[in-house]
């Protein structure tokens, strides 16, 4: 039997107003994994994880994080819940090690166990030389770093972080995902938005959303499968005749047979490896000549257009 | 049980989180405690250095009749004069005195009457014309009750001269007295001389009547004169009135006599040593009323109370010590305001509600915290602005240290009140400080600190009465400079008002932490 989920939305939506952010919206967050909620800007993420956290209440639909409704947490279960806003949040006339310990004690964290979880966490995050400079006086990179430490300080086991890599740069993105996958090596379960869907790969779990509205839900390959309607073998081949090409579509486990515009062929087929030899023997047996055959990975940002396409 | 004492500790280190967080951010601004403490205590030595505290003088222009200095015509001299007014110029061209106040160069114009006698002559008031071009209330008040003061001085001072002039008339009427005396010795002496006796006796009456007349007429004045009615004038005036009555009788028996030597032709009917004997107690009478009306001066009929104040207040502060006690309560009030006002819009602009309402702290802990943190910060500004108060200053604390410290210690915890809930319901800034100062206008305005709450009516005054700053300003100055606590209901009006304010906050802070 599998486990509950951490966090479940049933047919959720959030109303403000007229407009909606956030329509029927259903997803399931299995424990121990990086859960990514993608989608472009003003898509619904926020809004998704506000209602996650207990800042907004649903208009429509059900919501049990840990077992309960975020609006009714107690204390206990706040304690195990750490939340890192998408702008920035802390004090700027502390220092980082001040802003740390604020937080600490905002969760109940005793003084001699706030000391020791400060200096863990800051020097996970690679923030420990900084920890007496004045939040104002950090770079971008280290303040979303401080406030992914602030979250982590009473070491919560479902942490919710709201687009942490907008506005850095790819070292410092690459920096902040590393950090994440560490937690959920550690068991933590990452609830995660962006709206970089390159960033999808990171994710066990991704869920893209599209005007309020979740349009797929599944791991990055489901969901590059689900893009492109299969696998996709790419064929770069001399004197490919229209009857090779009706060949090739009568093969079985073949989805479409198409041309790139840069003269290549791409088939979609159900498994790229059973079907990557069939196709090279009908163009070799209608005396074409194969200069290579390879399996196509599609970038996330075509999966994205194809998804997006499909639920206009 | 130890699940309670974690749970109980768990609050605790919540609730604190406010109270190291801000203690963190003040300490790192020396400059802000400085200023906090400096800035108000400044203000005050410099209010106390200005020391423009009491009456206006306002530049006067007199316009007087050709020739006649001012101290001819008021009655109070130059020295005097110039306490209450500025007298910048003296004209006989009231056209003159115009243009200056018109100009702005004169406050006042006080035109004297050209021949005042002429007029009170003919039964009518010399008027005394006063200008003002002021537009400020208190001034033309200070204005209009000085020179209504200066009326009343001149109208006395002719009151004393008519008394002077009356109690000469019976200073005369003495000289008549011996002189009847004179006359009735020389009728005794005439021993049956009927010619010589009736020739004494008419001499006797000749002096009666313009006696009688003079008398009359001053105890009539006398009698109309609203002044004499006061009762402490009784005696002088029944003293008059006697006077006339004896005079009466004096001529009725020289009268009478008189008639009896003209029917009688002969000497049976001269006057009896029992005639002349009630004559000669008639004048003597007439003496003796006449010598006591004289005992009364004159100054003293004519004003009969003088000023005779006493303050029997234990300490009469200079004008920056009596100032100090409110400019102490307005001060703390303010900035307890304003700290509250601002701290929670910081959160919410920050973004840090966000933090808490995730968080497992709860509005009464984040109350609770942020009271502890902005409180402690307050007290320890009043703390170092009292002591630069006693120390620099000199102002004293006469009263119990237990009742002033109360009195603070409730002030703030009020203010931090107001202070939260104006930042619970501004949605910035500029709004939050705004309102802020509009606390701090309506309490220089209804606190007592200007004008005395006695003199604002009813339902205005309730506005002082919704103020913080009302309670501690009079509490403080009885404190600090009676000694004494007058009003010990207060310290229970600012404690419930404190209680009932904390629960707003913290009612406030729930509804902002509800899912939206």
């Amino acid at each position: 039997m599998a486990a509950a989920p951490v966090a479940e939305l049933i047919d959720v939506s959030k109303g403000f107003g007229d407009a909606e952010a956030v329509r029927d919206l259903s997803l399931s967050v299995r424990g121990g994994q990086i859960f990514g909620l993608i989608g472009p800007s003003g898509c619904g993420k926020t809004t998704t994880i506000h209602l996650l956290v207990g800042v907004l209440a649903p208009t429509k639909g059900q919501i049990r994080v840990m077992g309960s409704d975020p609006r009714r947490f107690t204390t206990f279960q706040r304690e195990r819940i750490g939340y890192t806003p998408q702008g920035f949040f802390l004090y700027p006339t502390l220092t980082v090690k001040e802003n740390v310990r604020f937080v600490a004690s905002l969760f109940g964290v005793g003084f001699f166990t706030r000391r020791r979880r400060a200096k863990q966490v800051l020097t996970f995050l690679e923030l420990w030389d900084a920890r007496n400079r004045l939040t104002r006086h950090l770079s971008g990179g280290m303040q979303r770093r401080l406030e992914l430490a602030c979250a982590l300080i009473h070491d919560p086991t479902l942490l919710f972080v709201d687009e942490p890599t907008t506005g850095l740069d790819p070292v410092l993105r690459e920096k902040i995902w590393e950090y994440l996958r560490t937690l959920r090596s550690q068991g933590k379960t990452v609830f995660v938005t962006t709206q970089l869907i390159e960033e999808i790969q990171h994710c066990d779990t991704v869920a893209i959303m599209n005007r309020g509205r979740l349009v797929a839900t599944g791991s990055p390959d489901a969901l590059r499968q689900q893009a492109m309607g299969g696998e996709v073998v790419e064929v770069e081949a001399d004197g490919v005749t229209q009857e090779d090409l009706l060949k090739l579509r009568s093969l079985p486990g073949i989805q479409r047979v198409q041309w790139t515009n840069e003269g290549a062929l791409r088939v979609t087929v159900d498994d790229a490896a059973s079907a990557t030899p069939a196709i090279t023997a009908v163009l070799q047996q209608g005396g074409d000549r194969v200069a290579a055959v390879r399996e196509f990975v599609p970038s996330f940002d075509e999966v994205f257009k194809q998804i997006v396409s499909a639920n206009a | 049980m130890l699940k309670l004492a974690l749970r109980i500790r768990r609050s605790v280190t919540r609730t604190l989180s406010f109270f190291s967080q801000w203690m963190a951010e003040v300490l790192r601004q020396p400059w802000l405690m400085v200023s906090l403490v400096l800035g108000p205590f400044l203000i005050l030595l410099l209010f106390g250095a200005g020391e423009t505290v009491g009456a206006p003088k306002p530049r006067t222009v007199l316009v007087l009749p050709q020739g006649q200095a001012p101290q001819d015509l008021l009655t109070i001299a130059p020295k005097e004069l110039s306490q209450y007014l500025q007298i910048v110029a003296t004209t006989s061209s009231s056209d003159q005195a115009q243009a200056l106040l018109r100009d702005g160069k004169a406050d006042l114009v006080v035109v004297v009457p050209t021949d005042p006698a002429t007029a009170i002559g003919q039964g009518k008031h010399a008027q005394i014309q006063v200008f003002t071009d002021e537009i400020d209330p208190v001034r033309v008040s200070y204005a209009d009750a000085y020179i209504r003061d200066q009326v009343a001085a001149l109208n006395q001072q002719a009151i004393q001269k008519s008394v002077a002039g009356a109690q000469s008339s019976v200073g005369d009427l003495r000289g008549f007295v011996q002189q009847a005396q004179n006359y009735v010795q020389l009728l005794q002496s005439s021993q049956g001389d009927l010619a010589r006796s009736r020739d004494e006796l008419h001499q006797l009456r000749s002096l009666l009547d313009p006696l009688a007349v003079s008398m009359d007429s001053l105890a009539s004045a006398a009698q109309n004169s609203p002044l004499f009615a006061l009762p402490g004038l009784a005696q002088p005036i029944s003293q008059l009135r006697q006077l006339v009555t004896s005079i009466d009788s004096l001529k009725g028996t020289v009268d009478q006599l008189d008639n009896q030597l003209s029917a009688a032709g002969n000497g049976s009917l001269l006057p009896t040593p029992d005639d002349l004997a009630k004559i000669k107690a008639n004048l003597a009478q007439v003496d003796q009323l006449a010598s006591q009306f004289k005992t009364v001066p004159a100054d003293v009929i004519s004003a009969p109370f003088a000023l005779s104040m006493k303050n029997v207040a234990p300490f009469v502060p200079t004008p920056i010590g009596f100032y100090a006690p409110a400019v102490l309560a307005l001060l703390l009030q303010h900035l307890a305001v304003t700290l509250g006002a601002l701290s929670m819009v910081r959160v919410r602009l920050l973004g840090l509600m966000e933090l808490f309402q995730t968080s497992p702290v709860k509005p009464a802990e984040v109350a609770t915290g942020n009271y502890l943190a902005y409180g402690v910060l307050c007290v320890v500004a009043g703390a170092l602005l009292v002591a630069l108060l006693v120390l620099a200053l000199g102002v004293p604390i006469f009263g119990s240290p237990v009742d002033f410290a109360g009195i603070l210690v409730l002030l703030i915890f009020c203010s931090l009140g107001i202070g939260f809930v104006i930042s619970m319901i501004s949605s910035s800034e500029q709004q939050a400080a705004q309102i802020a100062m509009l606390v701090l206008i309506a309490s220089v305005f209804f606190s007592g600190f200007l004008v005395s709450i006695d003199t604002i009516t009813w339902p205005v005054r309730a506005v002082s009465y919704a103020l913080p700053a009302t309670y501690a300003i009079r509490t403080l100055q009885d404190v600090m400079l009676r000694g004494v606590l007058h009003t010990p209901n207060d310290f229970a009006v600012l404690g419930g008002v404190g209680v009932a304010l904390f629960t707003l906050t913290v009612l406030l802070f729930r509804r902002e932490f509800r899912p939206r």
